[in-house]
C-alpha cells in the first residue's frame, strides 16, 4: 500500500511538473513566433511605393525582428520552448529505458 | 493611415488578456482551482497516504517526531516563494508597465477614448502583484505559527487524540498546497504576461502591414522597442526565478517522498 502510494504520488508530481513546464514553453514559443512574424509583416507592406528613408528604416526593423525573442531562459538549460520539451521527453525516455535495461 | 475600427477591435481583444480581474474572493477561489488542480491532487493524495501510515505509527509507538520534522521542511518550503517575489516583483512591474505603455501608444494611434481605461489597468496590475506579496507573507506567517504550535505546545493545543491527527492532517494539507501554489503564482503570472506580449506583437505586426507615413513608422518602431524591452526583462526575471522554482519543487518532492515512505 505504501509503495503504491509512493508511485502514485511520484506520477502526480511528474505530471504536474510536465504540465507546468509545457505551459511555460508554449507561451515562450508563442512570443518568439509572434515577434518573428513582424519581419514578414514588414516585408508584406507596400514598401515599393514608400520613400527611400522609410524603406531604409523598415530594413532595420526587419533585421531586428529576425533575431528570436525568448521570454523564458532556464539558467544553464537554455531557452524554454517546444524543441526543449521534445528534448526533455526524449532524454527522459532514454533514461527510463536505460534504467529498465540495467535492472 | 490605419483602419481605426479594425485595430480598436483587436486592441480590445488584447486588453482583455492583461486586464486583471477584480480581487474578489470568488474569483480568487476560481483562479486557485483552475490553476492549481494538479497540485491539489498531489496534496490530497499525499495527505491521505500520510494520514493512514502516521496514525498507525503513532498508535503503536506514541512518537510524534516525524510531524515536527515535516513542519520544519514545510515551513522552509513556504519560505522560498518569498525569494521569487523579492527578486521578481519590481521586474514584473516594469514588464507590465512596458506592455501597458505599448498598448497605450497603440491606443493613441487609433483613438483617445480608452486612455482612462488603460490607466486603470496599470493600477490594477500593481494591485494584483501586491496581492501576491500579501498572500505569500500570510502563508509564511501561518506556516511558522502552526509549526510553533505543533512543535512546542502540541499536546496542550490539540489535546484530543483522533482530533489532533485530523487537525494536523488538515494543517499539512494547507501548508503543502499553499507552499506550492505560492511558488507557482509567479510562474502563472509569467505565462499571463507572455500571452499579452504575444498579442501585442501580433497587433504591431498588423499595424506594420499598413504603415505608410513617417509619423506612424516612428510610433511603431517605438512600440516595437518597448515590446523588445519588456521581453528582455521577462527573460531576465525568469532566468533568476527558475532556480528558486526548481528548489521549491525539489523540496516538495522530498517532503512527498518522506511522507509516503
Amino acid at each position: 500500500m505504501i509503495a503504491l502510494s509512493c508511485h502514485v504520488a511520484l506520477v502526480f508530481v511528474t505530471t504536474s511538473l510536465f504540465v507546468l513546464m509545457c505551459r511555460v514553453c508554449i507561451m515562450s514559443e508563442m512570443v518568439t513566433m509572434s515577434s518573428y512574424n513582424i519581419s514578414y509583416a514588414v516585408y508584406r507592406n507596400d514598401w515599393l511605393n514608400l520613400s527611400f528613408d522609410l524603406q531604409r528604416d523598415l530594413l532595420l526593423v526587419i533585421v531586428r525582428s529576425q533575431r528570436p525573442v525568448h521570454t523564458a531562459t532556464a539558467g544553464m538549460l537554455g531557452n524554454m520552448n517546444l524543441p526543449k520539451v521534445t528534448s526533455i521527453v526524449n532524454n527522459w525516455y532514454r533514461m527510463v529505458q536505460a534504467l529498465l535495461n540495467f535492472t | 493611415m490605419f483602419s481605426s475600427q479594425k485595430i480598436s477591435e483587436r486592441l480590445r481583444e488584447t486588453l482583455r488578456f492583461f486586464q486583471p480581474k477584480p480581487p474578489t474572493l470568488f474569483i480568487r477561489l476560481w483562479q486557485a482551482f483552475n490553476g492549481y488542480v494538479p497540485f491539489a491532487f498531489i496534496a490530497l493524495w499525499v495527505s491521505f497516504a500520510r494520514f493512514d501510515s502516521a496514525f498507525l505509527v503513532h498508535a503503536q509507538e506514541g512518537s510524534t517526531d516525524p510531524f515536527n520534522l515535516f513542519f520544519i521542511i514545510g515551513s522552509f518550503t513556504t519560505c522560498f516563494p518569498i525569494y521569487h517575489l523579492a527578486t521578481g516583483r519590481k521586474d514584473y512591474v516594469r514588464v507590465s508597465e512596458s506592455v501597458i505603455s505599448a498598448a497605450v501608444a497603440l491606443e493613441n494611434q487609433v483613438n483617445h477614448k480608452q486612455m482612462q481605461h488603460m490607466t486603470k489597468t496599470t493600477r490594477l496590475t500593481r494591485k494584483l502583484i501586491g496581492s501576491y506579496v500579501f498572500e505569500t507573507f500570510t502563508n509564511i506567517f501561518m506556516a511558522f505559527a502552526l509549526w510553533y504550535y505543533s512543535a512546542g505546545a502540541q499536546k496542550s493545543f490539540f489535546p484530543f487524540g483522533p482530533l489532533y491527527f485530523q487537525l494536523e492532517h488538515f494543517v499539512e494539507l494547507f501548508i503543502i498546497h499553499m507552499g506550492i501554489s505560492s511558488g507557482a503564482a509567479m510562474l502563472l503570472y509569467h505565462v499571463e504576461i507572455s500571452i499579452c506580449l504575444a498579442c501585442m506583437y501580433n497587433v504591431v505586426g498588423e499595424l506594420f502591414l499598413e504603415v505608410c507615413t513617417r509619423e506612424s513608422l516612428n510610433e511603431l518602431i517605438r512600440i516595437h522597442q518597448l515590446l523588445l524591452h519588456a521581453s528582455k526583462i521577462l527573460q531576465q526575471t525568469f532566468s533568476i526565478q527558475w532556480f528558486a522554482v526548481l528548489f521549491t519543487y525539489l523540496l516538495t518532492i522530498t517532503v512527498s517522498t518522506y511522507i509516503t515512505v
